[in-house]
């Protein structure tokens, strides 16, 4: 059995152990976010739905959630 | 009576009140002031989720979708050009729109807008295709720089975020109307009562945007209402053309025929 090393990330602000080499889609997946309305950021930069199951996770990535809120 | 319709970027909007979705009690309360409101276009904005927020999130999301609304996303809280751009780009994503409510704050006790940054921020902005809505001060001189970058619709405010203070220097948005006449205006914060709008439409201005005022009357349906009212009656009032003052009383009642005149005139 290969056991996956586990890297260490930010998401949405706290940190967290991942598994090595997972995707954006599979991180989503595991986070039960694969409905809703949101937009997903990585290193500040966004990241479109088409690419998340090419968007591999690095080291000390950050990964932010983003939602609609109220506002003025 | 209705005022006349009215043309924001490519919009026609019969409403001239821009209502915010913040500050409520709670989301029935905001989905009924909104209702009552009748306002077409409203204010939101975007934030990171947090376990909580991701379920009120997305229960304010499909609220706001059944309210069937123009939205215009904000970039509330940013305190730099950099900061305000980066967070429209994200709202345009989110909210699939290229309306921004522009706010770029230079000070975190009055929120007061940076317009230097402002400029800086709606310049990148509009060269990336966003329909620019500006919240800015009431400075003129400001208030042109961003009409000369582009700026179809400028949101001076009245006073400072929150404040309720209505309208503190009508002199500088009358100077700003006058001065701006192809630009569309709205007084942007600051308004609290219905007869601040009131004061705002009479002066010119195209619309008004609010949400405290609302959100924390004592029953903001019925204010809604009665910023709904107020803002079109102030409209009708600067289209019908309100007279000029005099110095002096002039006699409303004919004197011609007077009865009596002998008996008690001089």
């Amino acid at each position: 059995m290969t056991v996956k090393n586990k890297i260490n990330m930010q998401f949405n602000g706290e940190r967290i152990d991942v598994e090595n080499d997972i995707t954006m889609a599979e991180l989503l997946a595991q986070k039960t976010l694969s409905e809703g309305h949101f937009i997903v950021v990585l290193n500040d930069e966004l990241v479109v739905q088409t690419d998340y199951d090419d968007t591999v996770i690095k080291t000390n990535d950050a990964v932010d959630i983003l939602s609609p809120i109220t506002g003025g | 009576m209705q005022a006349s319709s009215w043309q924001v970027y490519d919009q026609t909007l019969q409403s001239r009140l821009f209502i915010g979705t913040a500050l409520y009690a709670s989301p029935q309360i905001m989905m009924d002031a909104i209702t009552a409101s009748q306002a077409q276009v409203i204010t939101l904005s975007l934030r990171r989720q947090t376990p909580t927020a991701s379920k009120n999130g997305e229960k304010f999301w499909q609220l706001v979708q059944s309210l069937g609304c123009r939205l215009l996303p904000n970039t509330a809280g940013c305190f730099s050009a950099k900061e305000a751009v980066k967070t429209a780009r994200l709202a345009r994503e989110l909210f699939q729109t290229d309306w921004i409510k522009l706010e770029v704050l230079g000070d975190s006790y009055n929120l007061q807008p940076d317009p230097f940054a402002l400029l800086e921020a709606t310049k990148v902005l509009i060269s990336e295709g966003f329909k620019v809505f500006p919240y800015s001060t009431d400075d003129l001189v400001l208030c042109q720089k961003l009409a000369d970058l582009g700026c179809e619709v400028i949101m001076p405010w009245g006073a400072p975020i929150g404040t309720g203070k209505g309208l503190l220097n009508p002199y500088a948005l009358q100077m700003v109307r006058e001065r701006l006449p192809e630009i569309t205006l709205l007084v942007d914060a600051g308004i609290g009562k219905p007869s601040d709008a009131v004061q705002a439409m009479e002066l010119g201005y195209d619309g008004v945007l609010l949400n405290t005022a609302v959100a924390e009357a004592l029953e903001p349906a019925q204010m809604a209402v009665a910023f709904s009212q107020a803002i079109n009656a102030g409209r009708l009032a600067y289209e019908a053309g309100v007279m000029p003052p005099r110095a002096h009383a002039k006699a409303s009642t004919p004197t011609i025929e007077q009865p009596l005149w002998q008996q008690y005139g001089e």
